[in-house]
């Protein structure tokens, strides 16, 4: 009886959650259509995840079946570290931003990425940018972001406060300029360094390459053969030697100021000059960037007074993307490289520079005096590609010895030869010939 | 004849038959011994991950030829000895002092013993927020004794020190559990003896508790030192070696030679830590136990 009894229950139970689960599926609307989520690993500084998110939105807008999930990684050699740790562990999001040119060639392209040369977007980016995200024919990036130059950031009312009444286009004028505003100001750095973001050290060295160029066409293709050397080039030491006569100038804090730190030292004033990319302007206050001039990393003589030039970050597909998610991928790589995406950016970080896409926003009328000084150096074509845009091989410790040299524990010259030993490794490593 | 055999067996091994040590014997092998012959293996190659050619020992050439490296090499020698050395003092000082009379004992003892269970990099997060200049507490509670402006962390000279100091804050506390532990299994007899006699309480300290905590303070010299060549996470979540390369140590050089790609070479380095460690600490534990008084 006992067991009829239980077994009466238990049918009773289970007929009416039968019941119950199926007027409640009764209750829940139909489901769409399943989405297709992919992810999208950026940089972490909010001049790139601004613009992506407003991608994302636009792109979801857009394809409705499709869902993107922003991930975010460190910058510098973290995240450097970061992404080729994941592209080796096949463990990589969807897509994922990272730069181009000679740190796109150290991911091993050909094995990690998948080839976009095929696709129709294609048609709409500059050959420029190609180049640096290609491997003979095949072509793995699409451009997310702007040229970038990369000079000196610099505040306006303390230099007429200072009694600076031109901009430095040389070398020597802007150790005069630093000198003027220690002597008037002694509570502001005139020039800053961020050291607590490492990377930035690079800048000197990185920045100066438009005056090597000036005045060594032929260092690019000897340095990448091998036979060009920074230390024994003394226009190639020069940017070495820049950050040796700059370091007397820097902040007390350089060493655990970090790039953001730097944004705020500069718009409250208590840093009168900072050198960096161009992206930099978005990162201050609109108030600091109304009164913010731009001017680019100046050689030693007048006559060679020129711009280094930044191609943009790029999207990259890894291999490990596949199926419906591939497709996914492929579309929002079209959309970043498209108009939309340039708007998209625009509407996040301001008009900076150009995109390097033939289909783009238009310049607005008016911009901060920052940008008008950037747009009149593109303008005038004295411009000239960083060298890792040139050539396939960078030393990545440069950061580190420019953050040693920038504390004045080395010569301009061991750091410049510690630099060539780096190169070296950096180049067996990747296998190039000749080394 | 069987039990001839078995005999035989049980007595060269121990207690266990020899099928009872398979299980342990086949992880020991996967995770301990194989690895390190792989590690050997890949520290002669030119590794991309991707694929590897044979270079020989020109991975040990390049990591010795490292500008880098004797700074490196002088700072694992000072973290080690200087960690090590304050680990023994003052876990021995804390010890005696968890071990008299005192109020709150238990509590003081929970107190000390804290900060070993906590993250290393939350630590060394912590701590690097804390020291920051201008902004953080422990900079301007140091300021008033006179410390670099540029912050203990941002000053070359320094930032070394501040991570063993930080480094000792949180390991002292193990040193001073196994000190409690060491005197807690001292005889009472010896004292009883000893108050007999009439010594002072320093001369008991110094001729019985002393010689009788030598097995605890070998235990923590030798603990202490081998976690001092290894240490890594504090240094790379205070500083990230740096300045510069101001407060590297050998594993952090070789993380910084990872994250650079070279991974035949990074390998290498680690290889020549393991070889370092191996000859300083061995014949330093034989010197050690030969010296130690059977209890």
């Amino acid at each position: 009886m006992k067991l009829q009894a239980f077994k009466r229950k238990a049918l009773l139970v289970a007929a009416s959650s039968a019941v119950l689960g199926l007027s409640l599926s009764a209750i829940t609307p139909a489901q769409a259509a399943p989405k297709v989520q992919i992810t999208w690993l950026v940089n972490n500084t909010s001049t790139v995840t601004g613009p992506a998110n407003e991608i994302i939105k636009d792109f979801m807008a857009k394809n409705k079946d499709i869902q993107v999930v922003l991930t975010m990684r460190p910058g510098g050699t973290d995240g450097d570290n970061i992404v080729k740790t994941k592209l080796a562990t096949k463990t990589m999001d969807s897509i994922f931003t990272y730069n181009t040119g000679a740190l796109f060639q150290a991911l091993a392209p050909s094995k990690t990425m998948v080839n976009l040369a095929a696709e129709k977007f294609q048609s709409n980016v500059d050959t420029g940018f190609k180049n640096a995200v290609s491997v003979g024919k095949n072509i793995y990036g699409a451009p997310f972001g702007t040229v970038m130059g990369a000079g000196f950031y610099y505040n306006k009312t303390l230099f007429s406060g200072a009694g600076i009444t031109s901009t430095p286009k040389t070398w020597p004028a802007v150790i005069e300029a630093a000198k003027a505003l220690k002597a008037k100001y002694p509570d502001v750095a005139p020039i800053c360094a961020s050291f607590g973001s490492s990377f930035t050290a690079q800048i000197y060295v990185l920045a100066d390459y438009y005056n090597v160029h000036a005045r060594i066409p032929s260092f690019t293709a000897n340095y990448t053969a091998g036979k060009a050397k920074f230390a024994s080039t003394p226009v190639a030491l020069r940017g070495f030697q820049k950050l040796a006569e700059a370091s007397s100038f820097f902040n007390s804090d350089k060493n655990t100021m970090t790039r953001p730190g730097a944004s705020a030292a500069m718009s409250n004033g208590t840093c009168a000059m900072y050198p960096w990319q161009t992206s930099f302007n978005a990162t201050l206050t609109a108030d600091a960037q109304a009164r913010t001039g731009f001017f680019a990393f100046p050689g030693d003589s007048a006559g060679d007074y020129g711009l280094t030039t930044w191609l943009s970050d790029a999207a990259y597909i890894p291999t490990t993307t596949t199926g419906a998610k591939l497709v996914a991928a492929k579309k929002l790589v079209a959309f970043i490289a498209s108009k939309a995406g340039t708007d998209a950016y625009v509407r996040a970080n301001g008009y900076t520079a150009p995109f390097l896409t033939k289909d783009q926003s238009a310049a607005p009328d008016t911009v901060a005096p920052a940008v008008k000084d950037l747009a009149a150096l593109l303008k005038s074509g004295k411009t000239y590609p960083a060298l890792e845009f040139l050539s396939p091989v960078k030393g990545p410790n440069l950061a580190a010895i420019m953050v040693d040299l920038g504390n004045q524990r080395t010569t301009a010259r061991d750091a410049a030869a510690r630099y060539d030993k780096d190169v070296e490794a950096a180049a067996k490593q990747l296998g190039l010939p000749g080394w | 004849m069987k039990k001839q055999n078995e005999t035989v067996t049980k007595s060269r091994l121990g207690h266990y038959p020899v099928w009872f040590l398979i299980p342990l014997g086949i992880i020991f092998l996967v995770l301990y011994i194989i690895p390190t012959f792989s590690s050997l293996y890949y520290s002669t190659q030119r590794w991309t991950l991707f694929d590897s050619t044979f270079v020989g020992l020109d991975n040990f050439a390049s990591f010795f030829n490292d500008p880098f490296l004797l700074g490196g090499l002088l700072n694992t020698f000072l973290y080690a000895f200087l960690t090590s050395g304050l680990k023994v003092v003052v876990g021995m000082l804390f010890g005696v002092l968890l071990m008299s009379n005192i109020k709150f004992r238990g509590l003081l003892r929970n107190i000390v013993f804290f900060p070993v269970l906590v993250s290393t990099i939350g630590v060394g997060l912590t701590f690097q927020e804390l020291l920051r200049p201008q902004v953080g507490l422990l900079h301007q509670a140091l300021s008033v004794f006179g410390i670099p402006e540029a912050g203990l962390l941002g000053d070359p000279g320094t930032a070394i020190f501040a991570i063993i100091a930080v480094d000792v804050w949180k390991g002292v506390g193990l040193a001073t559990v196994i000190y409690l532990a060491g005197m807690a299994s001292i005889p009472s007899d010896y004292y009883e003896a000893a108050k007999i006699d009439g010594v002072s309480s320093f001369q008991n300290f110094r001729f019985i508790v002393l010689p009788l905590l030598r097995p605890a303070t070998n235990t923590v010299i030798i603990l202490s030192l081998i976690g001092g060549f290894r240490s890594f996470d504090l240094i790379w979540s205070m500083t990230g070696g740096g300045p510069g390369y101001a407060s590297d140590v050998l594993a952090s050089l070789v993380y910084k030679q990872y994250q650079s790609g070279f991974y035949g070479l990074s390998t290498a380095g680690n290889v020549v830590m393991f070889l370092l460690i191996l000859i300083l600490v061995v014949p330093l534990n034989r010197f050690l136990t030969k010296r130690e008084v059977e209890l």
